[in-house]
C-alpha cells in the first residue's frame, strides 16, 4: 500500500568534462555528412547515436561520418557504426567514413572495419563512393 | 535478537510487577473522581441553561477541559487538612467547559462546570435584548446564586447589590475557606436587559498561597524558555535538513510523505471524530479561529512531521542506518515481515518498563500530576480515539527521530557522543515532564525516562522507542481514565488496555509466523543513493568473485613452456578474459579476449565469451572454425551493440608451432632474441559480433609462429596499451615491448610483472582506467647440456627443473 513511491536513481557517474565531443552536420550534394570533432567514447557516444538516428528517421540513409577531428575511439564509438550499418545497408543506404586520423584508423584497422565499411581519403571521395553505387544501379 | 527478546520481556515483567506494587500508593491524580465527561457535561450545562431560561436543543455544542494548575497546586498542599464537605470541595482544578453556539445568528453561550458536573460560571453572549428590562433582577441573581452556592449558600454574604454595570445589574457575594489567608471565594451575577448574563462562583487565591507556585512556575518557565529556543532551532534546522535532502534526493521521501499522510489523517481524524473542532466551539478566544486555522495546523502538522522524519532518517544515514531499519519497513508497508514486528513487540514490553519507572519516581518524589490525563480526552466525545492520534505526539517524535540521530550519529567529537546525546534527551523528555511539586522532582523523572528511551535507541531501535512511547502514553491514558466515575471514560479506559493487548498480541503473532525480509527488502528502505550504492558495490564484490574464479587459477604445464596470466578489472567486474584450453588433438589454447564496454554489462558477455569457447574447442581443432562459432553466437547476441575482440593461439608444443588468429583484438608481441626481433603479430581479422559470419570467415588469417627456445609471445588487452598518463598520452605498443625487451630473459611471470612494474611507473601511481589482461607465454630456452629432445621426453615437473630460476 505504501509501496508506490518512486525509488530514486542511482548516482549516476559524472561524465568527463575534459573529453569534448562534437558533431556537426552539414549536405554536400544533398548528402549529410556528420562531422565527429573529440572524443568518442561511452559518455559522447549517445550524441553520435542521435545524429544517426535522426538522419535515418529523416530518410536520409545516405551518411558520411568525417573523422578529421575524431581524436580517439573507444569500443562504446564503434559500436554506434556497428549498430546502425546493417539496418541502413538493408534499405538501399550505406555509411561512408572518410579523413581518419592515424590513430583512429588503426583502431579501425586492428577491428577489421575495413572489411566492412568504405573508408576513404576524403568527403569528395566519399561522395564519389556514393555516385559510383548510383551509377552500379 | 533473542538475547534482546528475553530482555525486553524481562524488562516488561518488571515494569508490569512495578506497575502493580505501586498500584494506590502513588498521590492520587486529578482525574479521580472526574465525571464530567463530553456527554454527561452537555447534559447538564443544557439543564443549567434551562434552568436560567435558554432552550438549547437545538444548539451546536462543544466541550473541552481546563486544569487550573494553580489551585491543583494549592489543592495539592493542603490536601490533608481539607474535609469531604469543607467549602474547598465546591472547585474542582479540573473543570469542563461547554459552549453552545445559536444555528442563526451569533448568539453563544459558555457554562463551566466543575469535575462533578457543577455549575461554576454561566455566560451569555450576544443575546438578543428583550424590549423592555426583566421586572425583578434581583430574584434572578438569588436563583444564580443559589444554584451556585449549592450547600455552602450560608457561608456567603452579599457585599455588592445591584450595582450599576453597562446595560446590566450587577451582584457580589464573597466566603471565606476553612484557610481564608489562602483562599476565598466569590460570586459574581451579573443581570442584563435579556436575563441572566454572567454568574460566576471564582477561587480566589491569595498571593501568599500562589508564590510557592510562582516560585515553581518562573522556574520552569525558564527551562521552558530555554527548551523553546532549542525547539524552534530543531524545527528550523530539520526542514532545512529536509529541503535541502528532498531536492539532493538524499532522502527518503517515501518514509517521510508516509509519516507525514499518517500525522495529517490523524489530525484529520481527531478533528473530525473526537475533541478538534470541539475545542473551537468550547472557548470563548478559540472562537473566532475559523476552518483556515484549523487548516493552517493542519497543513503544519503534516510538513513538520515530514521534515523531522525526513531530515532524521537523512542524518542517521551514517552509522545510524540499522536502527531505522524496520522502522522505515514498516513506513513502506511492510506488516507482515519480522523485523518490524519485533520491535513492535519489544516495545509494548518496553513500554511497561517505562510507565514503571515513571510511576516509582513519582513515587519517591511526588509529582502531582503524574498520571496527567491528556484534558482533549476528558473532554473528547471519543476519549480512546485521542491518545492514538497520532500514535506518538509530534514533540516526542522531534526528540526521537532528529535530535537523537542527529546527536548520535553525527556529532563530530565521537567520544562525546553518547554523554551528550543522553544530556539532550533526558532535557528534551524534561519538557513532557508532568507537573510536580518541585523541580528536582520533574527532574528525576524526566531523568529516569530519558535515560530509558536512549537505552532502547541504543539496544533495540527507533521503532522500539516509537512504540514504547506509544504504549507508555496509552497506559498512562488507560490508568488516568480509569479512575474517572465517568463510564465513557472508563470504557475507554478499557479499550487502551485492550489495544496494547491486541498490539502485542498482533506483533507476537507476525514475529511467530511472519517471514524475515531479505536483504534487498531491508535495503528498500533504504533507497538512499549511498547505501544503494553500498548494496550495489557487495552484489558488484560477488560477481567480481564469481567472475574471477572463472579465470583459469593456474596455467596448465606445457613441456617445454611456461605461461603466466593476470587480468585487472578496472571496476569491480570487467570485460576481459583470458583462457586456456586443450584441443582435441592435443593443442594448447590460450586465448585472451575483450569485450566492447566496460562493467556489468561487458562481464555478462564476458562470461558468454568463456561459455562459447568452452564448447567450440571441444568440437573442432581448426583455430579459424572456432573463432568462426565464437564470432557467430556473439554476432546473434550481441545485436551489433556489443562486440568481442580475440587473441586465440594454439600452440603444438612438440613442434613449437604457434597458429595464431587474431579476432580485431590488438596484435600480440613476439620477441625472439635467437632471430633479433620484437614484433606485433597482425594477421587480419575482424572482431568477434562486428560483422556477419560471411565476411568475418572471409577476412580472418590463420598466422604460423614457428617459436624458438627463448622466445616470448605476450597477449595483452588494450586496457594495457591505452592506459593514458595524466596527460592523456598512452602506454602504447611501443612502451609495451621495450618493456618486453627489457625483461630479457627472464621468466613469463617476471616478464608480465615487469610489463605491470612499467606500466604503474607510467601511470604515476593511479590505476588503469581500463580492463587490463596480460598472458605471457615463453618457450623455455634449452638449458646448457641438455639435448632439446631429451627435454621433451621428460615429464612436466622434470621439465620444470630447466626454467631459469
Amino acid at each position: 500500500m505504501l509501496l508506490l513511491w518512486e525509488k530514486i536513481p542511482l548516482n549516476q557517474e559524472m561524465a568527463s568534462l575534459a573529453n569534448i565531443f562534437v558533431v556537426s552536420r552539414t549536405l554536400h550534394d544533398g548528402i549529410p555528412v556528420l562531422a565527429l570533432d573529440g572524443f568518442l567514447d561511452a559518455h559522447t557516444a549517445p550524441n553520435f547515436e542521435s545524429a544517426i538516428q535522426q538522419e535515418v528517421d529523416g530518410g536520409n540513409l545516405r551518411i558520411i561520418a568525417n573523422c578529421d577531428k575524431l581524436t580517439y575511439i573507444s569500443s562504446a564509438g564503434l559500436g554506434v557504426f556497428m549498430s546502425f550499418i546493417e539496418e541502413i545497408r538493408e534499405r538501399g543506404g550505406d555509411i561512408k567514413i572518410c579523413s581518419v586520423q592515424p590513430k583512429v584508423m588503426q583502431v579501425f584497422e586492428i577491428l577489421g572495419f575495413p572489411a566492412l565499411f568504405d573508408i576513404v581519403t576524403g568527403v569528395s571521395d566519399a561522395i564519389g563512393k556514393f555516385q559510383e553505387s548510383n551509377q552500379e544501379r | 535478537m533473542r538475547n534482546r527478546l528475553i530482555g525486553a520481556a524481562a524488562c516488561g515483567v518488571v515494569g508490569l510487577a512495578v506497575l502493580i506494587a505501586l498500584s494506590g500508593r502513588v498521590t492520587p491524580v486529578p482525574s479521580a473522581g472526574f465525571r464530567a465527561d463530553h456527554d454527561e457535561s452537555v447534559r447538564r450545562a443544557r439543564e443549567y441553561a434551562h434552568d436560567f431560561g435558554v432552550d438549547t436543543a437545538v444548539w451546536h455544542s462543544g466541550s473541552m477541559s481546563f486544569l487550573d494548575n494553580r489551585l491543583q497546586f494549592w489543592l495539592h498542599r493542603s490536601a490533608a487538612q481539607a474535609a469531604p464537605n469543607s467549602i474547598e470541595r465546591m472547585v474542582t482544578p479540573l473543570t469542563s467547559k461547554v459552549g453552545f453556539a445559536a444555528p442563526a445568528g451569533s448568539e453563544k453561550l459558555f457554562l463551566t462546570l466543575t469535575s462533578q458536573g457543577d455549575l461554576l460560571k454561566f455566560l451569555r453572549k450576544d443575546a438578543t435584548p428583550a424590549k423592555e428590562p426583566p421586572p425583578n433582577p434581583k430574584e434572578i441573581a438569588l436563583h444564580a446564586f443559589r444554584v451556585l452556592a449549592r450547600d455552602h449558600a450560608a457561608s456567603f454574604r452579599l457585599t455588592t447589590d445591584g450595582a450599576p454595570a453597562p446595560g446590566a445589574t450587577q451582584y457580589l457575594w464573597e466566603a471565606d475557606s476553612s484557610h481564608p489567608e489562602d483562599l476565598t471565594f466569590s460570586i459574581r451575577v451579573t443581570v442584563g436587559q435579556e436575563g441572566l448574563r454572567e454568574a460566576s462562583l471564582t477561587p480566589n487565591l491569595t498571593r501568599r498561597a500562589s508564590e510557592a507556585f510562582v516560585r515553581q512556575k518562573a522556574g520552569e518557565d525558564a527551562v521552558g524558555g530555554i527548551l523553546l529556543v532549542f525547539g524552534f532551532a530543531m524545527v528550523g534546522t530539520s526542514i532545512a535538513l529536509f529541503a535541502w535532502g528532498w531536492f539532493r534526493g538524499t532522502l527518503d521521501r517515501g518514509a517521510a510523505i508516509a509519516v507525514g499522510a499518517v500525522y495529517f489523517l490523524s489530525k484529520v481524524l481527531i478533528n473530525v471524530f473526537a475533541s478538534g473542532s470541539q475545542r473551537y466551539l468550547a472557548d470563548e478566544d478559540l472562537a473566532r479561529f475559523s476552518a483556515l486555522s484549523l487548516t493552517v495546523e493542519l497543513v503544519i502538522f503534516a510538513v513538520a512531521s515530514m521534515a523531522l522524519v525526513g531530515a532524521g532518517e537523512s542524518l542517521a544515514r551514517r552509522g545510524g542506518r540499522p536502527c531505522w531499519h524496520s522502522f522505515l519497513l514498516l513506513l513502506r508497508g511492510g506488516f507482515s515481515f519480522r523485523q518490524p514486528a519485533f520491535s513492535i513487540f519489544c516495545g509494548v514490553l518496553l513500554g511497561i518498563l517505562l510507565k514503571a519507572a515513571a510511576q516509582a519516581t513519582a513515587w519517591i518524589s511526588p509529582l502531582f500530576e503524574w498520571d496527567q490525563p491528556s484534558l482533549e480526552s476528558l473532554s473528547s466525545p471519543a476519549p480512546w480515539l485521542e491518545p492514538l492520534l497520532p500514535p506518538v505526539p509530534l514533540g516526542w517524535l522531534a526528540l526521537f527521530c532528529l535530535a537523537l540521530p542527529m546527536m548520535q550519529h553525527r556529532l563530530p567529537l565521537r567520544r562525546l557522543r553518547t554523554p551528550l546525546t543522553l544530556l539532550v534527551v533526558i532535557v528534551g523528555v524534561f519538557t513532557k515532564a508532568p507537573y510536580s511539586a518541585s523541580l528536582g522532582a520533574s527532574a528525576l523523572w524526566a531523568l529516569a525516562v530519558g535515560a530509558l528511551c536512549y537505552a532502547i535507541y541504543r539496544g533495540w531501535d527507533l521503532l522500539t522507542l516509537l512504540s514504547a512511547v506509544f504504549v507508555y502514553r496509552l497506559l498512562e491514558q488507560a490508568l488516568s481514565l480509569s479512575v474517572t466515575e465517568s463510564e465513557a471514560l472508563r470504557f475507554s479506559a478499557q479499550l487502551g488496555f485492550v489495544l496494547i493487548g491486541a498490539v502485542f498480541v498482533s506483533s507476537g503473532f507476525v514475529l511467530w509466523r511472519g517471514r524475515d525480509a531479505v536483504l534487498e527488502e531491508l535495503d528498500a528502505s533504504t533507497v538512499e543513493p549511498v547505501s544503494q550504492r553500498e548494496r550495489l558495490k557487495s552484489e558488484f564484490s560477488t560477481a567480481r568473485e564469481a567472475q574471477l574464479r572463472m579465470l583459469p587459477a593456474q596455467p596448465p604445464d606445457i613441456a617445454g613452456f611456461e605461461l603466466a596470466g593476470m587480468c585487472h578489472p578496472a571496476r569491480d567486474v570487467g570485460g576481459d578474459l583470458f583462457d586456456y584450453a586443450r584441443l582435441p588433438d592435443g593443442r594448447h589454447v590460450i586465448c585472451v579476449a575483450d569485450v566492447s564496454g566496460k562493467g556489468m554489462s561487458a562481464a555478462l558477455y564476458m562470461t558468454l565469451t568463456k561459455g562459447v569457447l568452452t564448447a567450440a574447442v571441444e568440437g573442432s581443432d581448426d583455430l579459424a572454425e572456432i573463432a568462426g562459432q565464437l564470432n557467430g553466437h556473439i554476432y546473434a547476441a550481441g545485436r551489433r551493440r556489443i562486440f568481442v575482440t580475440a587473441a586465440l593461439g594454439a600452440l603444438d608444443p612438440e613442434t613449437r608451432v604457434m597458429e595464431y588468429a587474431r579476432a580485431g583484438h590488438n596484435p600480440i608481441v613476439w620477441r625472439s632474441p635467437s632471430r633479433g626481433f620484437t614484433r606485433l603479430v597482425q594477421p587480419n581479422g575482424m572482431g568477434l559480433g562486428v560483422g556477419p559470419v560471411a565476411i568475418f570467415n572471409r577476412t580472418l588469417e590463420l598466422d604460423r609462429l614457428e617459436l624458438s627456445p627463448g622466445d616470448t609471445l605476450v597477449f595483452y588487452s588494450d586496457g594495457v596499451t591505452e592506459a593514458m598518463d595524466e596527460v592523456n598520452e598512452q602506454f602504447g605498443e611501443e612502451r609495451l615491448m621495450a618493456s618486453v625487451d627489457a625483461a630479457g630473459d627472464l621468466p613469463a611471470q617476471a616478464v608480465q610483472d615487469k610489463i605491470l612494474l612499467d606500466l604503474s611507473a607510467f601511470l604515476k601511481g593511479s590505476s588503469p582506467q581500463d580492463d587490463a589482461t596480460i598472458v605471457v607465454l615463453r618457450a623455455l630456452p634449452l638449458a646448457s647440456g641438455v639435448d632439446y629432445a631429451a627435454t621433451l621426453g621428460e615429464n612436466s615437473s622434470q621439465s620444470g627443473d630447466g626454467k631459469l630460476g
